[in-house]
């Protein structure tokens, strides 16, 4: 009885000292009996307000960016997010489609039960009708305002608060009038490019947000493999959790960065993030163009007579991997963890 | 909180809160209610915030922070003064003040008109994207800063950097501005300013002509 407690003192204190296991141990987050046969709920991310406890639960831990920063067409978009909705990942951009509540549940098409989550820039006005399709508010705080054209790629991630805010205390009336304009029903989150990332995660809790998405990575679009890096993964999480376990408040943290398969996936998550978005898995698991061929008549023809099925039928298989890859992690390291 | 009728309601601030209000409202369906009495505002925060489809709102009192904020299709009128952010976001409709407002007044306003018989602080008009705003008294400094489009009328004086980062938009002043912004220049006011101003005036029921004005734009390009 006496070694058992001792050893659960020691792990305790191992989880304690160790920085990369976030706010609640590990075990309690990954259990492989709790979590079962699918293996998704040990590790889903719940985006609640503070007050009213409203809000909805990311399960697996996903979400996308594709859909606000990479240019893509409606349509692009649609096709997309349809075939990613089986696995419940929340987008992040501009309302693409309403849901009429009347609607027959056979002609609503399948992303327009994601939760969306709608990003707020600088300078825009607040859309009423646009913030209550929403399943949650994410208000950028970084980018050039005014509209005007950015000189370079990194300057649209440059920090910067909204331009009507003159001191750094208004930004708490901000999240209260989003708050009261979306009946208190929905999350209220930030977008930050990460700079002084403790002090600024600490400014944005006492601000009042729900959730916080750290942009480490950003993606140059579905075309190119590329991705800018502004900061540092490890430190940004690490300082995150830090700053979130030392308020003392739940806010969750989404990460969106450079992670290209379901180990690192899950290590961002072992680290103490709450979702992870699937923005460079997605990029990385396109397949490539074929090389040039010489065309023919009918190479060309064929071509067009195969291709039945929709241009991103790949995500929904790249997904399907992912989850499973995330999932062996999960039993790997709960495994491993246990005492 | 009191229903006179279905059309009608009003509020006690003293027993409710804005958000309640706004759910009140709410529940109303999108069928358009006649008028709205708010009494005791006594300077809270988020007075009128997305109120939609009333057709008049009357306020006894202040208003304090984001009063107003994304309001539309209506008529306010207000007996005092307003806090910061007085019709942030305004998407139509007509709102008056009849004392000053703070900092900040109709910022990032899309349609509309806010008319304020009083003084306003600084940044009036930031960001502003279409509404038309009409100042009485005076208005502090940055005021038009980074306005993209629509109307700021200043029947007094201007604190300094007038119009600054503004691309778009029209500044009508009738005293003097502390210092001008290189962002903006003045150009000659034309019938059409004139017919403008007197339009806005008219509309927010003050009496003056459009001739005393002089009319500032923006030196970019809208992009």
């Amino acid at each position: 009885m006496n070694s058992k407690s001792n050893r659960d003192s020691q792990s305790n204190e191992l989880q304690m000292q160790h920085p990369l296991l976030g706010s609640e141990p590990l075990l309690s987050r990954i259990d492989p009996l709790r979590r079962g046969l699918d293996g998704g709920s040990g590790i889903a991310c719940q985006l609640f307000t503070k007050s009213t406890s409203n809000g909805f639960t990311l399960d697996p831990p996903f979400f996308t960016r594709l859909t606000a920063d990479a240019g893509l067409s409606v349509q692009a978009k649609r096709q997309l997010l349809n075939e990613i909705a089986p696995f419940g990942v929340a987008w992040v951009g501009d309302s693409i489609g309403t849901l009429d509540r009347t609607q027959d549940d056979s002609a609503v098409e399948p992303f327009q039960r994601l939760p969306r989550i709608a990003s707020l820039q600088l300078d825009e006005h607040f859309d009423v009708v646009s913030l209550d399709q929403a399943a949650a508010i994410e208000l950028q705080l970084c980018g050039v305002p005014f509209q005007a054209i950015a000189n370079s790629r990194r300057a649209r991630w440059t920090p910067g608060l909204p331009v009507e805010i003159a001191d750094f205390e208004q930004l708490e009336k901000r999240v209260g009038v989003l708050r009261v304009l979306s009946g208190g029903k929905r999350p209220i989150g930030a977008l930050v490019s990460p700079a002084a990332v403790y002090e600024d995660v600490r400014f944005l809790i006492d601000s009042g947000f729900d959730f916080l998405t750290l942009l480490v990575d950003v993606q140059f679009g579905m075309l190119s493999k590329k991705s800018l890096r502004l900061a540092s993964l490890e430190t940004t999480i690490e300082q995150s959790v830090k700053a979130v376990e030392d308020s003392g408040a739940k806010t969750k943290i989404l990460v969106s960065a450079n992670v290209v398969n379901g180990l690192q996936m899950f290590r961002c998550l072992q680290m103490g993030a709450s979702a992870i978005s699937i923005d460079a898995f997605l990029v990385h698991s396109k397949p490539m163009e074929t090389a040039a061929v010489k065309e023919t008549f009918g190479s060309v023809l064929s071509t067009y007579t195969a291709t039945v099925s929709s241009p991103m039928a790949w995500a929904k298989s790249a997904l399907t991997q992912l989850k499973e890859d995330l999932n062996d992690c999960a039993v790997y390291a709960g495994t491993l963890m246990r005492p | 909180m009191e229903n006179l009728s279905e059309l009608t309601h009003s509020f006690d601030l003293e027993t409710i809160s804005p958000l309640e209000m706004l759910e009140a409202l709410r529940r109303s369906n999108g069928v358009t209610i006649s008028s709205v009495n708010i009494a005791n505002a006594r300077g809270q925060d988020f007075i009128g915030c997305g109120f939609r489809n009333v057709s008049e709102v009357v306020v006894q009192g202040s208003v304090g922070d984001f009063g107003f904020s994304s309001f539309g299709d209506g008529e306010c009128k207000i007996s005092g003064n307003a806090g910061d952010f007085f019709g942030h976001s305004a998407a139509s409709g007509i709102l008056v003040v009849r004392g000053n407002v703070r900092r900040s007044l109709g910022a990032l306003g899309i349609g509309g008109l806010i008319a304020v018989y009083g003084d306003a602080g600084d940044r009036a008009a930031v960001g502003l994207q279409g509404a038309d705003i009409v100042v009485r008294g005076s208005v502090g400094a940055f005021a038009g800063l980074g306005m993209q489009s629509g109307t700021l009328i200043i029947g007094g004086s201007a604190g300094g950097d007038l119009g600054k980062g503004s691309r778009g938009g029209t500044i009508y002043i009738r005293g003097e501005a502390e210092s001008i912004s290189s962002d903006i220049e003045e150009q000659r006011l034309r019938e059409p300013d004139r017919l403008k101003i007197g339009m806005l005036l008219l509309k927010s029921n003050i009496k003056s002509t459009g001739k005393e004005f002089r009319v500032f734009r923006s030196t970019h390009t809208e992009t």
